[in-house]
């Protein structure tokens, strides 16, 4: 089943044209990474499958269902939950309150608690840190609670934007284990990341923005091959042009 | 598995269990508030004390409607006292002699006739707290994109386009070319409201039962706030507050969210409005200046923004320095003035200097003690977010003014 697809997407601030005509498809069951320079577009992708900007043309489907006219909270409601760009977590709550809002739009108490002893599995860290402020833990701690959090709204597609920014390679490391084993948990997952390397190696599938345009689609392995991703994302031959 | 998620608390034992400071606090305030006019009797000033009291009790009401605005939702609002004055005015248009139809009709919650309109007090207390919420979510609609000091000049403008509205819908209209009627009294004021009576209770100058009523209608106030502080709708405030797009990200409606703490606070302020209006029997423009919207917040900041024991203290201690103290340290300085021979003792009136003195207040409180005189825990860790001994302490506490920090 397709999880998510856009179809031809035009997304503007104000006058700037920011996405020009995209698609993208993301199947049940997948993790397909989003790569792109700074200002391509990615964060835009992301904040337009939450709702937070809207599509003056194309639409965006998920599971068979238009929501590019909904508000973030209907989307959220829907089964997508996102992990922002930055982390965002609410530096001055504890972490259990962190992830008390992540579960924010159920209501099905027992589940939650639930819910909540499976993220502290995932993340035994946040568990000896619950009564912890978010905001005086690690970049890399606070990575986790942003994804714990995200999971407490029990997602069918989570929607990451660059989760591996800004963080020490062991938990680079980290961070993309633990996609892998939500994924295998059977949750879908679209990602943006500039670590191409990594996200590539753990994903299905692949796409590459170029102002707001998407210039390559494929499949991981073959994109990790192409002469594009390894030129500009994985650093060999370095030019200046 | 320690217990993580907070169960809602609806056993009350329990939750007087795991609040036990906030309960003996609260008792205590209760207890003493109940036997306050007994304990005063003897003196022979009650009626003076006693109103000066009930409009304390008043303010107290409106402190924690602005408290729901600026200190669960962090919505800053300079023009709380239009919701004050609509309340205030609705109750005054809908129940005195101010209106004479010529017309006559008669049912339970409304009856006039060419004696007035008569409007029963205890149905218009709630409607008319409800018309001001309305009027809380006209005033949210356009300000739902501001944020900052964007929205606090739009609530500003506000609080002057009812003050102005008020005054202008009046004989005292300096703009009225097109001959509309007096609707409010203007400068005028609107006077001739009805006062309420409750079975054999009659309330007219008498401040006594108009203690007792204040006193409910704020019993009735804070146990709202503390629900709300608690509710789903409370964690969406704080979360607002702290981020806006990643509360968006948790599927929070912003709008709703926004829209619901501008309209529940000034729901409270209705109250606030009516019983002051039908206990004065007159509302005045002057009554709903943007002074009271500041006084109003200076209670807030004062006693702690987002804490509900603390804007009730924070509003006592204003009342008690407008009422009370200023009057008695003018008199001291001008005792010291005439003992001493000091003609500028003699002559200071410190009461025109309130709001000189609100400022210094507020200058030494963001110095020494930003969070309040009762912080709310949440305030607490967002000014000094190092501390750890903060997070130890579950429960927010209602007599903790000089502990921990000092
Ligand atoms: N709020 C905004 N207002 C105006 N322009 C924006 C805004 N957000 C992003 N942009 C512009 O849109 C383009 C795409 O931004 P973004 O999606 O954040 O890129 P990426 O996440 O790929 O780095 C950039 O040129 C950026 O300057
Ligand atoms: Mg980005």
């Amino acid at each position: 089943m397709t999880m998510l697809q856009f179809n031809g997407v035009h997304t503007y601030y104000g006058p700037i044209h920011v996405l020009k005509g995209v698609n993208y498809r993301v199947e049940e069951g997948e993790i397909v990474c989003l790569l792109g320079a700074n200002g391509a577009g990615k964060t835009t992708t992301m904040k337009t499958i939450l709702g937070l900007v809207r599509p003056t043309e194309g639409t965006v489907v998920f599971k068979g269902q238009e929501i590019g006219k909904m508000t973030p909270s209907q989307v959220v409601k829907a089964g997508i939950a996102p992990v922002p760009e930055g982390r965002r977590v609410f530096s001055r709550m504890s972490v259990s309150e962190n992830l008390e809002l992540g579960a924010y739009v159920r209501s099905d108490h027992k589940a939650i608690a639930d819910d909540m002893s499976r993220v502290f599995d995932l993340f035994p860290r946040l568990k000896e840190r619950r009564k912890q402020l978010a905001g005086l833990m690690s970049g890399g701690e606070q990575q986790m609670l942003a994804i714990g959090r995200a999971m407490m709204a029990r997602p069918t597609l989570l929607i990451m934007d660059e989760p591996s920014m800004g963080l020490s390679p062991i938990f680079v490391e980290r961070v993309f284990d633990t996609v892998q084993s939500i994924n295998k948990q059977g949750v879908t997952i679209f990602m943006v990341e500039q670590n191409a390397n990594m996200a590539l190696t753990i994903a299905n599938r692949g796409y590459v923005l170029q102002n707001g345009e998407v210039v390559l689609e494929n499949d991981a392995a073959s994109l990790l091959q192409s002469e594009l991703v390894r030129k500009t994302y994985l650093g060999e031959a370095i030019e200046v042009s | 598995m320690a217990t993580i998620v907070r169960a809602p608390q609806y056993r009350l034992p329990a939750w007087f269990q795991n609040n036990r400071r906030l309960t003996i606090g609260w008792g205590t305030t209760l207890i003493i508030a109940l036997l306050f006019p007994l304990m005063l009797n003897p003196t022979g000033h009650i009626q003076d004390i006693t109103g000066d009291v009930v409009e304390g009790e008043i303010y107290a009401m409106l402190a924690l409607g602005l408290n729901v605005v600026v200190g669960f939702a962090g919505l800053l609002d300079l023009g709380y006292a239009a919701f004050f004055a609509i309340g205030a005015y609705s109750f005054g248009m809908l129940s005195s002699s101010h209106f004479l139809p010529s017309s006559s009709f008669s049912s339970p919650f409304i009856s006039w006739g060419p004696n007035g309109i008569h409007a029963n007090f205890w149905f218009f207390l709630l409607a008319c707290a409800m018309l001001a919420a309305l009027f809380g979510l006209i005033l949210g609609a356009p300000t739902l994109r501001l944020r900052g000091d964007y929205l606090a000049i739009v609530t500003l403008g506000f609080g002057e386009i009812v003050h102005k509205v008020v005054v202008n819908l009046g004989p005292g209209s300096t703009i009225n070319a097109f001959g509309w009627p007096d609707i409010t009294g203007g400068t005028n004021s609107l006077d001739g409201i009805f006062q309420p009576s409750f079975g054999p209770v009659q309330f007219s100058t008498d401040q006594v039962p108009w203690y007792y009523l204040g006193l409910g209608v704020l019993a009735v106030i804070i146990v709202i706030a503390y629900s709300l502080q608690n509710s789903r709708l409370g964690r969406a405030w704080v979360a607002m507050r702290e981020d806006e797009l990643a509360a968006a990200c948790m599927g929070i409606n912003l709008r709703n969210t926004k829209l619901l703490a501008f309209s529940m606070g000034a729901f409270f302020s209705g109250f606030a409005g009516v019983v002051q209006g039908s206990r004065l029997t007159l509302v005045d423009p002057s009554q709903f200046t943007f002074q009271i919207s500041i006084s109003i917040l200076v209670m807030v900041v004062l006693g702690g923004i987002g804490s509900v024991p603390g804007v009730v203290l924070g509003a006592g201690i204003i009342a008690l320095l407008q009422f009370y103290l200023l009057h008695q340290l003018n008199d001291w300085m001008h005792l010291a003035g005439t003992t001493a021979n000091i003609g500028l003792l003699q002559h200071i009136d410190l009461t025109q200097a309130q709001y000189l003195i609100f400022g210094i207040m507020l200058v030494i409180m963001m110095i020494f003690r930003r969070e309040g005189l009762i912080p709310s825990s949440q305030r607490r860790r967002e000014l000094r977010p190092a501390d750890e001994s903060v997070l130890a302490e579950e429960n927010q506490s209602l007599y903790t003014v000089r502990s921990g920090e000092a």
